[in-house]
């Protein structure tokens, strides 16, 4: 009884630790203000995730009202919603939802275009018509150098940047992004083994349909901002689900190791977080 | 027709990679680096003295610039020498030679493997497609780095092991083979021992049986007698050089990422203990070589590692990554091309990763291998579970793709890298050198040393390397190891490399070789210099200035 109590502590500490450092390493680094309106979508986030494992047919409803609160996160709800009814709830009154979803979407259309990767730049228009005086004909020229090229690549860096486990295990180390993005530690960077194994073995977590069309939406919605610095908080509470599912997973593959392996996953966490309050 | 389909695909594959890898070898890259020109004057010098150009005779290890570069790559230059003449093809050409033999023997390694035969087929055919256009594989190939040829001793080194398990005389080859592999590059001296020890404990049983005794001890001692040398020298601070200074667990040079200055006492032991941060840092490099940003996307950092738009493997080809890790992982069906690949997925980084450059691909180029097969797994899955029409129309897509990135090769490789890296690859100094071979015989030339480019310029000038050893005493023979003196300036016929002295050099009739930042616009009117040729990069920004002297407005 004493060791179960023991590990349960260990297994709460370890929660707290997943679940600490990503917010606490947000606030550090920007205001109360801004804490509050990018933390509040992931409050409605919780919301769906409520209703989702209350089996609720309409858990993504809290998700349309980040589409009206941020419209840059307005692509994410008509994703999310369309995944549900199209995949978990294949009912008539989810396609109400997506409608919705949609309508919210369009209200917010232009504040979602103005924060996209379909913008103009001088620059990069300069350098992809010097380009086309290199090659020796114009339609091979045309074909790497155009208008389309230039926006892929900027969804393309967008997208792999949030696909990247260093993203949210070492803070992008070594391969910081300067400027446009604050390199947040998210969370503790061992955990990565307990995300990799909660990924390995998604069918153990019963909320992995959540996980996964939350996350696509979230990265596809985001891989189309200009910058996805501090929006990507919607992907918070996926991460940290997945990684406690690893957790999970982990305890009963390794049931002779778990205490041991509990204790190295504590030291190094609070360690780690000691040491973002100290940098801060 | 039927049963040659597989030798005929394979053939088409080999010819494409042929094509990317020897399409104007030796003009693209139009620069030639200076350690480049340092292997290829090492070779240049062996042929033609039996010493390099320190005078020391048949090197274990090559002193060049004190970096110490391994030997293998360097003796496989010499005999192309009087072929090819003193030329960055012939210094390119066993790279490219190498990197194209890669090529089936990749094919011929998966479908040893592979138990199920179909599966072998299709997936080493899809495999080696994927490494015959692969733009990490490509841009090594194409110019002088010993990474190349060590791969394939490497991998032929498996094969001929795999194919010992039914020919036990061919472990003495396998020895022999990882033997030469060990000095032919760095990372191999820790890969391909970590990689004979799993092989051999997975197969202790037959290994220990007395069929592979005998064959083991003759090819050990081969292979010992081959190595010795080298372990020789192993402890000399030249031996040691790179892993020294790089490797994240010295601290000597710099501390570790996320170390904070501003705390002592208890706080900095806790906050600043090394293993944590050690811990955190290896983990960090070692997750960056599987990257889905760094593969796909960003590539190398290093402008000689990478073309301009590519990153290692094109972006397309992630899904099918994705979806052949979860494969590999899931089916055993895979037999021991999944032990293999596991194992060279989780090893080829380990000698990236201890050092504190981030996601190196020459040091990690091994890795390369395992990610081509794991993306040849995911397309030959979703290949197969295509059906008649889809199929076709499946085919059509992924040949419109191949046909994409071999445009995009063409593009990012010869267009954009000739614009955008001739300074990094140092173009200009051949026409520099070209025009100091028909200035007046008597007239001296002094060019800045800068980035040692006295090596490329004694390449391009072809300079004798017996009076370049009698002109450029460094260290004694004894002390080649262990001293890491370096000499200040050097002398390659008429023409003398080092720091331009504005006191003296003005002062006398000669010929002054540097770029703009070593001669600028102000000191050309200052010290009345006539400017004599201006050699410029495509960008047109100068390259090379060659100017005269006026000693007598002095």
């Amino acid at each position: 009884m004493k060791g179960e109590n023991v590990f349960s502590i260990l297994w709460l500490l370890s929660i707290v630790a997943i679940f600490l450092i990503w917010p606490l390493s947000f606030l550090l680094h920007n205001s109360i203000s801004e804490f509050g309106f990018y933390f509040f979508p992931t409050l409605l986030i919780g919301s769906s995730l409520f209703l989702f494992v209350k089996r609720k047919f309409y858990w993504t409803a809290p998700l349309l009202v980040i589409g009206v609160f941020n419209p840059a996160l307005a692509l994410f709800s008509v994703l999310a919603t369309l995944a549900n009814s199209l995949l978990i709830y294949k009912n008539k009154l989810g396609w109400i939802l997506v409608v919705l979803s949609l309508i919210v979407f369009v209200f917010g259309f232009n504040k979602f275009k103005s924060e996209s990767v379909f913008y103009f730049d001088h620059n990069d228009q300069q350098v992809a018509l010097r380009n086309t005086y290199l090659y020796p004909d114009v339609y091979t020229a045309r074909i790497f150098q155009n208008k389309f090229t230039i926006y892929t690549n900027r969804l393309k860096f967008n997208f792999f940047a949030l696909v990247d486990p260093n993203n949210y295990f070492f803070n992008f180390h070594p391969r910081e992004i300067s400027v446009t993005n604050q390199n947040l530690e998210k969370f503790p960077f061992l955990a990565i083994f307990l995300f990799l194994i909660g990924i390995y073995f998604y069918q153990n977590n019963s909320n992995w349909k959540f996980i996964l069309i939350l996350s696509s939406a979230a990265i596809l919605n985001l891989s189309l901002l200009k910058n996805f610095d501090k929006n990507d908080f919607i992907l918070f509470l996926p991460i940290a689900l997945a990684i406690v599912g690893g957790l999970s997973t982990l305890s009963q593959l390794f049931k002779r190791w778990n205490l041991i392996l509990l204790i190295i996953f504590l030291i190094f966490s609070y360690v780690q977080i000691l040491h973002l309050i100290a940098s801060s | 027709m039927k049963k040659f389909w597989p030798v005929i695909a394979l053939i088409l594959i080999i010819f494409l990679g042929l094509t990317m890898r020897f399409y104007k070898l030796g003009q693209a890259p139009a620069g030639f680096y200076n350690d480049e020109a340092g292997q290829g004057y090492a070779a240049y010098s062996i042929l033609k003295t039996g010493k390099d150009e320190f005078g020391k005779p048949f090197p274990i290890v090559f002193r060049s610039f004190a970096d110490f570069k391994t030997p293998v790559y360097i003796y496989s230059i010499v005999p192309l020498i009087p072929i090819f003449g003193l030329t960055t093809f012939a210094v390119r050409f066993p790279s490219a030679f190498f990197s194209l033999l890669t090529i089936p023997l990749i094919y011929f390694l998966i479908l040893k493997l592979t138990p199920d035969k179909k599966l072998a087929i299709g997936l080493s055919l899809i495999s080696s497609l994927v490494l015959a256009i692969s733009p990490w594989h490509i841009v090594f190939s194409r110019t002088d780095y010993e990474c190349v040829m060590a791969l394939f001793l490497f991998l032929l080194g498996i094969y001929t092991f795999y194919l010992s398990l039914k020919k036990p005389y061919l472990i003495a080859l396998s020895l022999i083979i990882f033997a030469v592999s060990i000095p032919a590059y760095h990372a191999q001296r820790v890969l391909t021992p970590l990689t004979i020890f799993i092989l051999f404990y997975r197969f202790r049983k037959t290994l220990l049986t007395r069929d592979y005794i005998k064959y083991s001890i003759v090819g050990g001692v081969i292979a010992l007698l081959i190595t010795l040398p080298t372990l020789s020298i192993s402890t000399t601070p030249g031996f040691l050089a790179r892993a020294r200074g790089l490797n994240i667990f010295s601290h000597d040079r710099q501390m570790p990422s996320g170390y904070l200055a501003e705390y002592n006492g208890f706080a900095s032991s806790i906050l600043n203990s090394s293993v944590f941060l050690t811990t955190e840092e290896f983990l960090s490099l070692y997750s960056a070589y599987f990257s889905p940003r760094n593969m796909f996307n960003l590539g190398d950092y290093v402008p000689r590692s990478s073309y301009p738009t590519l990153a290692t493997f094109f972006s397309w080809e992630f899904p099918f990554y994705i979806l052949g890790l979860f494969i590999l992982i899931q089916n055993k069906e895979l037999g021991e091309l999944r032990f293999l690949t596991i194992v060279l997925l989780l090893i080829s980084p380990l000698p990236a990763a201890i050092t504190r450059d981030p996601y190196t691909t020459i040091r990690s180029l091994p890795l390369v291998i395992p990610q081509v097969v794991v993306i040849g797994l995911g397309i030959f899955t979703v290949l197969s579970l295509l059906k008649s029409r889809a199929k076709i129309l499946g085919f059509g897509i992924l040949g419109l793709a191949l046909f994409y990135s071999i445009l995009n090769l063409y593009s990012s490789g010869i267009i954009l890298n000739e614009f955008y890296r001739a300074k990094d690859w140092d173009s200009g100094i051949k026409e520099a050198a070209d025009f100091i071979n028909t200035t007046e015989p008597n007239i001296p030339v002094v060019i800045d040393a800068v980035n040692q480019n006295f090596m490329q310029f004694a390449f391009f000038l072809q300079t004798d390397p017996q009076s370049y050893q009698k002109d450029n005493f460094e260290v004694s023979l004894d002390d080649y190891y262990n001293d890491m003196s370096r000499i200040p300036s050097h002398k390659i016929g008429k023409v003398i490399v080092r720091q331009l002295n504005w006191q003296t050099d003005t002062k006398k009739d000669q010929y002054l070789v540097a770029d703009n930042i070593g001669i600028s616009d102000n000191q050309i009117k200052e010290h009345n210099l006539t400017v004599v040729k201006e050699i410029f990069y495509p960008d047109q920004s100068i390259a090379y200035r060659i100017l005269r002297t006026n000693p007598a407005s002095k």
